[in-house]
């Protein structure tokens, strides 16, 4: 028993004890009680108020649309993001109920993305009351009616909006392109799988503008699109971003000359440096004033991007330049190659790259490395390059793995949101699909941005074809007989 | 028994003053619980908890938590001192944009949480530890500094088996629970932030249905006092076989592990999120969320009157059953390796539930489902189905954690029945 005894307390003799070891341990846990989390506390909380008290910031243009117009995005930006104690009567359509599976896939972006929609919604709509006539404010409010792809006519609304305001005359050259693309949209067609899955996402498709003669339109349909697209050539055009409808609708039907024609036609309208290609549309540049965010949600405001939406697929240029070096027309290429770096946005030069990256390509082997056509041997390795560097070289994707720790911490704890210190690239990558134009070209580094400019100085007609006929040129069927 | 010196404790006078009699000691588990307030076991081990805690740093005397709590403490401090920095540059160049200012505030909250529940995450693994290590060995223990010994003539001429028990488990209780409750309402916040957080924002539902932030851990601590009897009663039978006791504690920890690990990866699946649609799945998960005890409790029970299965216990039963579910719950996970790949975030929100299953053997997944009732419910995303839809949901959502509770308790009371069982056997050596 004594052994049991010896462990029994000295309640005494332990509070003695205790008195004399407790001033040294409680000094030293009391301090490192404010050390590891008083300090962490009240950091947190001197960051929650400065970002309560921050102002909402104001945009200035020298255009007063431009102003009204990025001062409204970033007021809606402000409520979206403060906002989120509420969930808005208003959004409580945009998740689908039936398919609760999709819905884990939404997130704040998403989220943020449709309410931001909702508030533009309702400011152009105000703005629409007091400047009925304004024909941006009428494309604006156009492309923020929503399509019902629940209808085999999603676009019916946007149509008939549209064809209302015609007959009243306010449709500038966007507003009846716009006209055009949502009648090509109400044709029935079939939903292919990508297409399905943004029908769920309660987003734009994402297809670009096919072939319309040979899409089945309707020859009703076909003639109506036609009449619109020649009423919009006449009509002034304001930025490049405006001759993208009317382009890829001319390469889509192979219509080559009549699409430089179109571009030589406007050959003074300069590069555009817009980062919305949404905005780009109006003619809006200043949005660098805007953040990644905002940026990201205006590109995808109202039917989604626009300019996206009916921009080439890269293999088109591909498809094209064969065609055209068999016809030997390098001048068309050069037309196409100019206009094609004239295309700004939020995914310059990512894009810019890739459509360059298709013409280079398709250029046949025995012609590239003919050592007359150095530059373009050398251009497309530069290409090659540029584009790989334009996406690897962002600050997610370090190689430093304490540096991907601490940034993949940073961004869980930011909710999931973008984080001050730019978005970060694997979920833009996710919202936006590339790297934002600047942290891009930020990423190629002054070397790189001295190989973009002689890419995009390059002359096409300097191409030389003499000599490698046999290499890339149809035969005449009369030489097959 | 003898005397010791007058300023110390004696068991008799312990037993004088807690008005325990014979008549009481010989009583069962009735009689234990009214009485624990006045065990002189438990309250011997309080003296030396105080006793200890009074002698040495807490800090100090726990170096893991010191090392995890500083370095999650040190990197937040480092990326809000960024923050901070960044908004007053910021607010210098006139304006903080709104999306990066909303950012910053709720990096600066959902960081706070999380050191929060790293910090009692690692108080309560460490106290688990301790918990489990004096249940294995609660006669073995003791090397005269770090417990009370009990040695059989003790077990004999004092208390009853079920008093010995219930101090013991009182003793684990006490010791879990302050951990458990805010780390139960801690994770049930960041439960209810995440999912909100993936589909609308961080916030909504916390103000909407306060009842959400309260069910939630209230089940949780309900199940989790529920696993510690089930664990301490286990461990005190198990522990009673001669020699075993490390081989004991690490099959605990193991066992525990398992609960800690793979409820996060059962709750990865795929469709978890969708049980209302994909019901087979959500009885899968219950089903796997339920199988470590079904896999563990006959065998127990039956240790109690059978020399067969005690050597089958002493031999490691628990660690080998540890093993095997690793497999089987591993060969699930990678059969479904696409969660991981395509979906990330899908197995995030996994893991942040099963950060729940911290507390032992909780009913996690089912107080997850209905959670997620209550976000169904929250989202009003009940349009378009039938009235038996609605039915079965409500039925299926609140059915299943009852049911599971019920089977924890009665896995439970299996549990201290083992104990006694074999508490009284070694009083008569007969538990070899």
């Amino acid at each position: 028993m004594n052994r049991t005894h010896s462990a029994i307390v000295n309640e005494a003799g332990t509070r003695r004890q205790a008195e004399q070891e407790t001033p040294r341990w409680r000094r030293l846990d009391r301090g490192l009680d404010l050390l590891l989390l008083g300090l962490p506390m009240l950091l947190a909380i001197c960051v929650m108020l400065t970002a309560m008290a921050s102002p909402v910031p104001q945009a200035s243009s020298d255009d007063e649309f431009s102003a009204w117009l990025l001062n409204e995005a970033l007021q809606a930006q402000h409520r979206v993001n403060w906002q989120g104690v509420l969930h808005p009567v208003q959004s409580a359509g945009w998740l689908n109920s039936s398919d609760w599976s999709q819905a884990r896939t939404s997130d704040a972006y998403m989220r943020g993305s449709i309410l931001l929609d909702l508030e533009m919604q309702a400011a152009v709509q105000a703005a629409l009351a007091e400047h009925p006539e304004d024909p941006r404010l009428v494309w604006l409010a156009a492309s923020c009616i929503p399509d019902d792809y629940d209808s085999a006519e999603p676009a019916h609304a946007r149509v008939a909006y549209l064809e209302e305001q015609d007959r009243l005359g306010r449709l500038d050259r966007n507003g009846l392109e716009l006209l055009a693309l949502s009648i090509y949209y109400i044709s029935p067609r079939q939903i292919s799988d990508q297409q399905q899955y943004w029908r769920q996402q309660n987003y734009a498709w994402f297809n670009p503008l096919g072939n319309w003669q040979d899409s089945g339109l309707e020859q009703e349909r076909f003639e109506r699109i036609q009449s619109l697209l020649q009423r919009a050539d006449a009509m002034p055009v304001q930025s490049a971003s405006q001759l993208t409808t009317r382009f890829t609708q001319l390469v889509n039907n192979t219509e080559y000359e009549a699409a430089a024609a179109l571009l030589a036609e406007h050959a003074e309208l300069p590069a555009e440096t817009g980062t919305v290609d949404q905005l780009a549309m109006l003619g809006i540049r200043d949005t660098e004033q805007l953040d990644e965010l905002s940026r990201a949600s205006l590109q995808f405001m109202g039917i989604g991007n626009i300019t996206q939406l009916v921009r080439l697929r890269p293999q088109t240029y591909s498809e094209l330049t064969t065609e055209l070096l068999e016809q030997g027309r390098t001048d068309i290429l050069q037309e196409f190659h100019v206009f094609n770096w004239k295309l700004g946005g939020a995914n310059f030069p990512q894009n810019n790259l890739m459509s360059c990256q298709q013409m280079l390509d398709a250029i046949p082997p025995t012609v590239l490395h003919d050592p007359a056509n150095a530059d373009f041997r050398r251009a497309q390795l530069d290409c090659t390059a540029l584009s790989r560097n334009a996406f690897l070289n962002q600050p997610g994707f370090s190689q430093n793995i304490l540096e991907m720790a601490y940034d993949s911490m940073e961004f869980k704890l930011s909710g999931q949101r973008l984080g001050l210190y730019g978005p970060n690239p694997l979920w833009q990558n996710y919202y936006i699909s590339q790297n934002s134009r600047t942290q891009q070209l930020a990423a190629l580094g002054p070397s790189g941005i001295e190989d973009l400019q002689e890419l995009q100085e390059l002359d096409w007609t300097s191409l030389i074809l003499s000599g490698h006929e046999a290499e890339f040129l149809q035969p005449e069927p009369a030489a097959e007989q | 028994m003898n005397r010791i010196p007058a300023d110390g404790y004696v068991l008799d006078d312990q037993l004088a003053s807690s008005g325990l009699g014979r008549d009481d000691l010989s009583s069962g588990w009735l009689a234990a619980l009214l009485s624990i307030r006045g065990n002189p076991l438990l309250r011997l081990w309080i003296q030396l908890d105080r006793r200890r805690a009074l002698s040495r740093s807490r800090w100090l005397a726990s170096p893991g938590l010191l090392a995890g709590t500083a370095l999650c403490s040190i990197l937040l401090c480092v990326i809000l001192v960024r923050q901070l920095l960044a908004l007053f540059a910021a607010r210098q160049s006139g304006f903080v944009h709104p999306a990066p200012a909303a950012a910053a505030f709720w990096t600066a909250a959902n960081g706070i949480i999380w050191l929060a529940v790293i910090f009692l995450g690692i108080r309560f693994i460490a106290r688990l530890f301790h918990v489990i290590r004096d249940s294995v060995a609660l006669l073995e223990t003791g090397n005269g500094e770090q417990r009370l010994r009990l040695d059989d003539s003790l077990l004999i001429t004092e208390l009853s088996s079920a008093h010995v028990i219930s101090a013991q488990i009182a003793h684990n209780l006490r010791r879990l629970l302050p951990v458990t409750i805010p780390l139960a309402f801690l994770l049930g916040l960041q439960q209810q932030l995440l999912p909100f957080s993936l589909l609308l924002d961080n916030t909504p539902g916390l103000l909407q249905s306060m009842q959400n932030l309260l069910w939630v851990p209230l089940l949780a601590i309900l199940s989790s006092t529920l696993g510690i009897v089930l664990l301490s009663g286990i461990m005190i039978g198990a522990g009673l076989l001669r020699g075993t006791a490390t081989l004991q504690s690490w099959a605990a920890v193991g066992v525990v592990c398992l609960q800690f690990i793979l409820l996060g990866m059962q709750l990865a699946s795929t469709d978890f999120f969708d049980f209302g649609s994909q019901v087979n799945q959500g009885w899968a998960v219950a089903l796997l969320a339920i199988l470590p005890i079904l896999l563990m409790i006959p065998p127990v029970l039956l240790a109690g009157y059978s020399h067969l299965f005690r050597r089958i216990l002493a031999g490691g039963f628990l660690l080998w059953i540890g093993f095997a579910l690793t497999l089987l719950y591993g060969f699930c996970l990678l059969t479904d390796f696409n969660i991981w790949l395509a979906r990330p975030y899908v197995a995030e929100t996994g893991l942040q539930i099963g950060r729940q299953s911290l507390q032992l053997f909780s009913a996690s997944p089912l107080t997850g489902l209905l959670y997620q009732r209550m976000l169904l419910d929250a989202l009003h995303l009940d349009n378009g189905l039938t009235v038996s839809e609605q039915a079965w949901r409500h039925t299926y959502a609140f059915s299943l954690p009852l049911g599971y509770l019920l089977l924890q308790l009665l896995c439970a009371v299996g549990a201290l029945h083992f104990a006694r069982v074999m508490l009284d056997k070694r009083r008569l050596g007969q538990h070899e």
